[in-house]
């Protein structure tokens, strides 16, 4: 396999790229809290794969769209 | 990585989580041949350090040494390469299919294969959601919007545009982070070596923000 990277043409494109990397880190930090939340109503594997389903079921109309605009 | 921590200790889980960055480097060099220049193994190791001064509670509960905790630890080990697997070889599926095709099928395959983990290894009753508080009603809406969703979408959009190994070092702000909300949100006190751990942290980002070409 082959480097797949597309190259930023610009150090301002790095800088926005790494924004969103960390916007990302900060919604991973809060995993913690929100698990704590959870512990008490939950087992630790149905925390983990429960929110996971509904996220899969939010993305498949996403995917069906984007078939259907490919055609 | 669930399972495993559940077999050990959490500061073990979150310990061996920091190996994270440095395996996906490991990996990138070798499936993507991707360059681990001196400046991106000097980042990783800054960071590294950084969330070591961060982690100084896990280092003092933590025990790696104990056969009680080793198949925990290897679990989350194992979770760990999974999830660095994970990053670097969704990178070199971006030479065909877009990132939201992979993270969906990638999400599609593993909603499909975990169900039956779920009913084997903790039987769940669907009443169990009619107990939930206002708190575990967010958090459950937090995790499937933010946490598997829009984070996974941010995160995959940039890893299009960077080297796994670069994208890998802002996975040491991720404590950062956590030990600032934990200060916020749940009034925890910031310790001067959380600070400092904080502060090489944001030095390492810095770093291969400002300085690294070698894409």
């Amino acid at each position: 396999m082959s480097s797949a990277a597309v190259v930023p043409s610009s150090k301002s494109q790095t800088v926005w790229y790494f924004i969103l990397l960390a916007l990302a880190s900060l919604i991973w930090s809060g995993q913690g809290i929100a698990v704590k939340f959870l512990d008490p109503h939950l087992g630790p594997i149905a925390i983990t794969f429960l929110p996971f389903y509904v996220t899969t079921l939010l993305f498949v109309p996403l995917l069906l769209r984007m078939r259907r605009k490919r055609g | 990585m669930t399972w495993g921590i559940s077999k050990s200790l959490a500061s073990n889980g979150s310990i061996l989580n920091l190996l994270i960055p440095v395996i996906s480097a490991v990996l990138a060099s070798i499936m993507l041949k991707e360059k681990l220049t001196l400046l991106r193994s000097a980042s990783l190791a800054i960071g590294l350090l950084g969330v070591a001064f961060l982690s100084m509670s896990d280092f003092r509960q933590a025990s790696f040494g104990s056969m009680k905790y080793l198949t925990g630890n290897v679990l989350i080990f194992g979770g760990c390469f999974g999830s660095s697997f994970y990053n670097v070889y969704c990178k070199g599926l971006m030479q065909k299919f877009q990132e939201i095709e992979i993270l969906i099928y990638s999400y599609i395959t593993a909603s499909l294969f975990s169900i039956p983990l779920l009913i084997w290894a903790e039987p769940f009753h669907f009443h169990s959601l009619f107990g939930f508080d206002a708190k575990a009603i967010l958090a459950f809406l937090f995790l499937a919007f933010f946490m598997y969703g829009a984070s996974m979408l941010l995160f995959f959009k940039a890893l299009q545009h960077l080297d796994v190994t670069t994208a890998s070092t802002s996975l040491y702000l991720v404590p950062v982070f956590g030990v600032v909300l934990a200060a916020t949100l749940l009034g925890e006190r910031l310790s001067p070596t959380a600070l400092a751990g904080a502060a090489i942290v944001l030095i390492s980002t810095i770093l291969v923000v400002r300085y690294d070409t070698s894409y």
